[in-house]
């Protein structure tokens, strides 16, 4: 059933060019879904626009016609955001995936948004350089969604989530203005930063068209510590001493018996037969110092733990580093049936909070009687509850129900309800939960004040972040 | 629709991350229209099995797919999109569907019909006339591969002066008077010709200087049926290899060797999933090379073959070019190999030349010489005279 005039179809179809939209039924059908488990409405059309001018183009006729409109890249999101939530059209920047202009002395390199994460890493590496953000999703997320939803990854507890790393965009408003934000320059004190308001709105505002990325030289060696618990208390304590003795790992990660267990083949390691929870640290120095430092934290972390492993073979590191990133998806194998469904979950608290808060997470997860399991970025204070259940209207509704519940420990303990993956439709309940607790319920009205300077006619990913009442 | 539980089985694994789609070579070719990539083929099958979906066109999405099996190396959950393609274009193929391809419904009705998917077994036996072969239950079987693709590269080229209508009519009119195919044995590529043909008998050559004897059926040498297996018609490739497998057994084979990675996969894995007790040795030519070639120091990079690497088949052909050169690969190689574009030259020559120009882009970045061992590849990525075949490379090292 078409929602709009086909006058104003024609109008966007003209202003993105013929060639760049899908009309067909069968060609939409997959723009219905991306990572998450929330489906989407089929889209009037999708347009594959080739440049800013054509987005711009589209969004002026869509505002001025009161066409709803989402944006996707990669499709990776977990949170449900780059699906239609109201009926519209839905623009993907896939198209757009160049990488523009690279400059090692001032370190930054300049893309488009479709440009795939690891790609970007693997041209950079030739150079010698990385982009630190690495969601586990990196073969296929991108520098678009990656900045939408201001994505974090294994290496935040060093280099810290997306937001670190934008220096500035070019950004097509939901009301069809092309701006530009933000400098190459590291540093920049000249008003607003417009460019920060745009890493994790989650195309609420418009659609980013290209970025100016911050780059680092690769760490010259690294090495991996492993290390065997009984206790989550155990692991907390670990790295935490760990970063008081004023080592900051590359990653600190950890994960409990069941994702052990999902990933074992994988990590092709002896595991002692009582470990319920791993730590994996990964130490970077000089060449000439870096035995030195592992023994550093070896030291410490041994006060806890009588079985460590110490890797700095590099392919074997590559290896666990994979399973480590496919560790959510390696869970599906203990699904009871293909109905099943894994919701990840995505808190994160302060990580001198951590151990507290996963012995009331664990236990609220006991109390509800539902499979979950646990893993996540310990150095940084993010978890992942994956929660095991049944793809029906009664077993979602119990997953929100337990959402809300970790969700208010997270909050308790100084946390917040989101750590890389959004909003989206999933949180809207619990972000407005967050601010509730905090008593600054004002702080939504002033995003949503913000969503109306960028986007007046309230076009853009409508349902997403904020709650809205359908019609 | 046929198969759809086991399309189901599949589909219903997925939990649509996209990994699949940033390997999928189709995609990025198609200007990414999600159909024509690995997610999107999964989601449209596992639509098309659960909806009424006669009104619409799904048959290009899944006759898209290379069948480069890129997809699984990368799926969390273990999915093929590959094998979800193949179980589609079967149920397109077996039902009374307009969504049939009039190229696909022309190759099948040619190779039923002549045993040739362009019905022109003589030319293809052709470049093996002076070289006299050995009475012996080992045949060296070409699957007509090198030899059709000069006929392929010039077909394509008229395609791209011919409304793409005007091409479907006479495809259909081909499947109703399939002689006319015939004609194709005027239209080759000359050069390519003589470069494939010269192929084949450096191939033939290493194998007679390595002490291999082995015969060739000639004019009697029987195409394998591969485009019957790569284009869905599952019924029609189960009589025909039966048949041929029959053919074989007649003249006493017991041993195949291939020249081509396609050829190779069919008979080692498809034959035997249709043919009760089968039991003819398939080998690589590559594998009976047992000669003492030249080391250079020349730097090359290597087009590794989708039906070897990522098809789970083992064969020497990277191991001989890892101990005479100074092989540098790219980062897409091994299990992260890319697919040259080949198998969608004749059903999408658009998507064809766009994958295939991106790979020879990714191979020119590491080297400017390139080797291929599979004539598709050769075909495909030769954009330039350092685009050189495994056999010519090896052959100038003895």
């Amino acid at each position: 059933m078409e929602t709009y005039s086909s006058d104003v179809i024609k109008k966007i179809v003209d202003a993105a060019g013929k060639n760049n939209v899908l009309f067909s039924k069968e060609e939409k059908i997959p723009y219905e879904n991306d990572a998450s488990y929330i489906g989407g409405l089929l889209p009037e059309l999708v347009i594959i626009p080739e440049n800013s001018f054509q987005i711009a183009s589209v969004l002026k006729i869509c505002s001025q016609n009161g066409v709803n409109v989402t944006v996707r890249s990669g499709g990776t999101a977990l949170t449900g955001s780059s699906v239609l939530q109201y009926p519209g059209i839905l623009i993907n920047t896939m198209k757009m995936d160049k990488i523009i202009d690279l400059n090692l002395s001032s370190r930054y390199v300049v893309c488009q948004p479709g440009v795939r994460l690891d790609k970007l890493n693997e041209y950079l590496k030739k150079y010698n350089f990385f982009y630190p953000p690495d969601p586990a999703s990196s073969r296929a997320s991108t520098v678009g969604g990656s900045i939408s939803t201001n994505a974090g990854g294994l290496r935040a507890v060093r280099y810290g989530a997306t937001k670190e790393w934008i220096l500035g965009a070019e950004f097509v408003t939901g009301n069809g203005n092309i701006i530009s934000t933000g400098e190459y320059t590291l540093k920049r004190s000249a008003g607003y930063d417009i460019t920060a308001l745009l890493i994790g709105s989650e195309g609420t505002l418009g659609v980013l068209t290209e970025a100016i990325l911050k780059i680092e030289p690769l760490p010259e060696e690294t090495g991996r510590i492993l290390a065997f618990f009984r206790d989550i208390s155990e692991v907390g304590r670990a790295i935490s001493d760990v970063k008081n003795a004023g080592i900051t790992p590359l990653i600190a990660e950890f994960m409990d018996l069941p994702t052990i267990d999902s990933i074992r083949d994988k990590l092709d390691i002896n595991i002692p037969e009582y470990t319920q929870f791993m730590l994996m640290i990964d130490i970077d120095s000089t060449k000439k110092s870096l035995m030195e430092k592992i023994t550093q934290a070896q030291v410490i972390i041994k006060k806890y733990s009588n079985d460590i492993i110490v890797i700095t073979d590099r392919v074997k590191m590559e290896k666990i580093y994979s399973a480590r990133k496919g560790a959510y998806s390696s869970l599906l194998k203990q699904r009871e049936n293909d109905k099943q469904i894994v919701i990840i979950g995505d808190l994160i608290v302060p990580a001198s909070e951590l151990p507290e808060t996963l012995k009331e997470i664990g236990k609220k997860i006991d109390e509800h009687k539902i499979k979950a399991t646990l893993f996540g970025h310990i150095g940084d204070g993010n978890i992942h509850a994956n929660i095991f259940v049944e793809n029906t209207e009664n077993g979602i509704k119990r997953v929100d129900e337990l959402q809300m519940e970790i969700a208010k420990i997270a909050i308790k303990h100084k946390g917040c309800v989101s750590a890389e993956h959004g909003i989206g439709t999933e949180k809207n309940a619990l972000l407005y939960e967050e601010y509730r607790e905090k008593n600054s319920l004002y702080t939504l009205e002033l995003m949503k004040k913000i969503k109306n300077v960028f986007d007046p006619y309230n076009i853009m990913n409508r349902g997403k972040i904020f709650y809205e009442k359908q019609d | 629709m046929k198969n759809r539980i086991e399309i189901e089985s599949i589909v219903n694994k997925c939990i649509k991350c996209g990994f699949c789609e940033s390997v999928c070579p189709t995609l990025p070719a198609a200007d990414y229209n999600s159909i024509i990539g690995a997610r999107g083929r999964i989601l449209l099958a596992q639509f098309a099995i659960n909806n009424e979906s006669q009104q619409l066109k799904i048959g290009d999405s899944f006759y898209s797919c290379l069948d480069c099996y890129a997809c699984v190396q990368v799926c969390p959950a273990g999915i093929n999109a590959g094998i979800v393609s193949e179980l589609m274009k079967e149920g397109i193929a077996d039902e009374n569907s307009s969504e049939k391809n009039p190229v696909a419904e022309m190759i099948k009705s040619v190779v039923i019909k002549f045993k040739n998917p362009l019905g022109i077994p003589g030319e293809c036996s052709r470049w093996a006339e002076d070289i006299e072969f050995d009475t012996s239950e080992t045949i060296i079987l070409t699957g007509d591969m090198y030899q059709l693709m000069p006929y392929t590269r010039y077909i394509n080229k008229l395609r791209k002066y011919m409304d793409k209508n005007i091409f479907m009519a006479f495809a259909r009119l081909i499947v109703k008077k399939p002689y006319i195919i015939k004609l194709s044995r005027h239209f080759y590529d000359r050069k390519l010709k003589s470069k494939m043909e010269s192929s084949l008998k450096n191939i033939v050559s290493m194998l007679k200087k390595s002490d291999v004897k082995f015969n060739y059926l000639r004019e009697d040498e029987p195409y394998p049926g591969t485009f019957l297996y790569d284009l869905g018609y599952r019924n029609e490739f189960t009589e025909y290899a039966r048949e041929l497998y029959d053919n074989l057994k007649s003249k006493n084979v017991k041993r195949i060797i291939c020249v081509d990675p396609h050829t190779f996969d069919i008979l080692k894995n498809k034959y035997p999933e249709v043919i009760e007790n089968f039991d003819l040795d398939i080998v690589y030519y590559t594998d009976l090379l047992n000669l003492n070639f030249r080391k250079t120091k020349e730097k090359i990079t290597v087009q590794e073959p989708c039906h070897m690497v990522l098809h789970g088949n083992t064969y020497r052909g990277m191991d001989i070019l890892n101990n005479v050169a100074d092989v540098k690969l790219p980062p897409e190689s091994g299990k992260n190999t890319m697919c040259c574009g080949g198998p969608d030259e004749l059903l999408f020559p658009e998507i064809s030349e766009n994958v295939s120009g991106e790979r020879y882009r990714n191979l020119k970045n590491i080297s400017r010489k390139i080797v291929t061992i599979c004539p598709l590849c050769y075909n495909n990525l030769s954009y330039d005279e350092d685009v050189q075949d495994f056999s010519d490379f090896v052959k100038n090292l003895i």
